[in-house]
């Protein structure tokens, strides 16, 4: 079952179109788009040299069409290199879609991104090098980050030879996953260490203002735009009272305010993968199964109307 | 994998290039924003939620202490304990470090919670201090190298 569900993950695809901004192209708005199915795990940087090759020909500045000089934006937000695209997906496109929560369940079309070329957002965004390395480095960071999260060291990531962290990224980088879990098994269940904590992160919606500034606004003035909090704690594998840890009584930890039950989702759900997740599922069992490619479960806190 | 002190790599927490970046650092920096659709979503909102979602996770500590430990090769801080505010991202601290260092524009400096990796810029301080403090303090490691490649 869990085997089938990792599998389930791993290969599940989003539908992208991906249209390029009208100040690069030469013919302004009528360069066709390009569309692809990229998996949820995979992040946008992985999709840039196939999306090079394609818009090279419509930009203005055709030498602009590299890893340095590209960005990506859906509805005025910067999205972030170092989030998969998934994750991306469930926070930005899935409110958009109107599905709150429901993932992808409820999206007929594909997720429509602009990619951007020259203008860099410096402040808002890491640029990427052309030779992969930022995007490599992110990786292998967020990758130790978890591991330290788990054993509390990075001994297990630090232990693996040249070759078996080599196979790890290019089996993300290839969308090879028989190939990254061959060796991420190893950081799973690192022979000799007792792993202690589940790597997670929780996404949360923020309003843009406190309650102050909103006051003095006008009635019907215009909606400014929030952001994502991104809070993230030690979870144990057990409760204190040695049962184990459950995704509910994970919540209900780290964020009581919005998971008042540890059973009953009562203000927010939590959202992975695009699919709501039982309150009472195993968190081990999550963190082993459901994990994202840097090891981390991203659970985004989908607010209930 | 190569250990991150020792790794030939540059770490993506190189600060960044522009330290006039620093007039733009607030308390509550908004650096991943949302869309409209779901900030109109988010005001529809019952008012208790809105409140809950304000404080949802926070440290409850409005600073913490960090500690900024020197690799080899790289000079020490006369004052290697400072406060920052939770809420911060990253990018503080290595933003500090510059400073303190009185690093030029071109001069980067990495930096390693716990000397084992390299924090993203945008990641939240509290964040960090709760996950990875050692006593009660956030360890970041940090050297400095001629800027190469």
């Amino acid at each position: 079952m869990s085997a089938h569900l990792q599998r389930l993950i791993q290969t599940s695809t989003l539908p992208l179109q991906i249209t390029l901004s009208p100040a690069a192209s030469r013919s302004y708005t009528s360069t066709p788009p390009y569309l692809t199915h990229f998996p949820r795990l995979s992040h946008l940087p992985l999709l840039l040299p196939r999306l090079h090759a394609f818009f090279a020909p419509h930009l203005i500045d055709p030498a602009l069409a590299r890893d340095s000089e590209a960005w990506f934006e859906y509805q005025g937000v910067v999205l972030k290199w170092g989030w998969a695209v998934g994750l991306l997906f469930d926070l930005h496109g899935a409110a958009a879609a109107g599905v709150g929560g429901e993932g992808t369940e409820g999206f007929q079309g594909a997720w429509e991104l602009t990619l951007h070329y020259g203008d860099f957002p410096e402040e808002r965004l890491v640029r990427l090098d052309d030779g992969g390395r930022v995007v490599w480095d992110m990786f292998v960071n967020a990758v130790k980050e978890a591991d330290f999260v788990r054993n509390g060291s990075a001994r297990a990531v630090m232990g693996l030879s040249l070759g078996d962290s080599e196979a790890l990224w290019r089996g993300v980088r290839e969308h090879d996953w028989d190939l990254f879990n061959s060796v991420n098994a190893k950081l799973l269940a690192p022979p000799g260490l007792t792993v202690k904590h589940v790597p997670i992160k929780f996404y949360l919606p923020a309003a843009a203002s406190t309650a102050s500034t909103s006051q003095t606004l006008p009635e019907g003035s215009e909606p400014q735009p929030g952001h994502i909090r991104v809070v993230q704690a030690l979870v144990p594998l057990q409760m204190p009272s040695k049962q184990p840890q459950t995704l509910g009584t994970a919540l209900n930890s780290v964020l009581p305010g919005i998971f008042p039950s540890r059973r009953a989702p009562l203000l927010a759900q939590p959202v992975l993968h695009g699919a709501v997740v039982p309150m009472g599922a195993n968190l081990g069992e999550l963190g082993r199964v459901a994990g994202f490619a840097d090891g981390f479960l991203h659970v985004v806190v989908a607010m209930l109307g | 994998m190569p250990s991150a002190p020792s790794s030939p790599s540059p770490p993506h927490s190189p600060s960044p290039p522009d330290a006039s970046a620093s007039a733009s650092a607030s308390n509550e920096p908004e650096d991943a924003p949302m869309t409209l659709a779901a900030s109109v979503l988010l005001e529809a909102l019952p008012a208790d939620a809105t409140r809950a979602l304000e404080t949802a996770g926070d440290l409850g500590l409005e600073k913490v202490t960090i500690r900024l430990s020197p690799l080899p090769n790289t000079p020490a801080l006369r004052q290697p304990r400072f406060k920052c505010l939770a809420s911060q991202r990253f990018e503080a601290i290595v933003r500090f470090l510059r400073r303190k260092l009185g690093l030029a524009e071109g001069e980067a400096v990495f930096c390693y919670v716990n000397a084992v990796f390299a924090p993203g810029l945008d990641e939240g301080v509290g964040n960090l201090w709760r996950c990875f403090k050692t006593g009660e303090e956030l360890v970041v490691s940090y050297g400095v190298t001629q800027a190469f490649g």
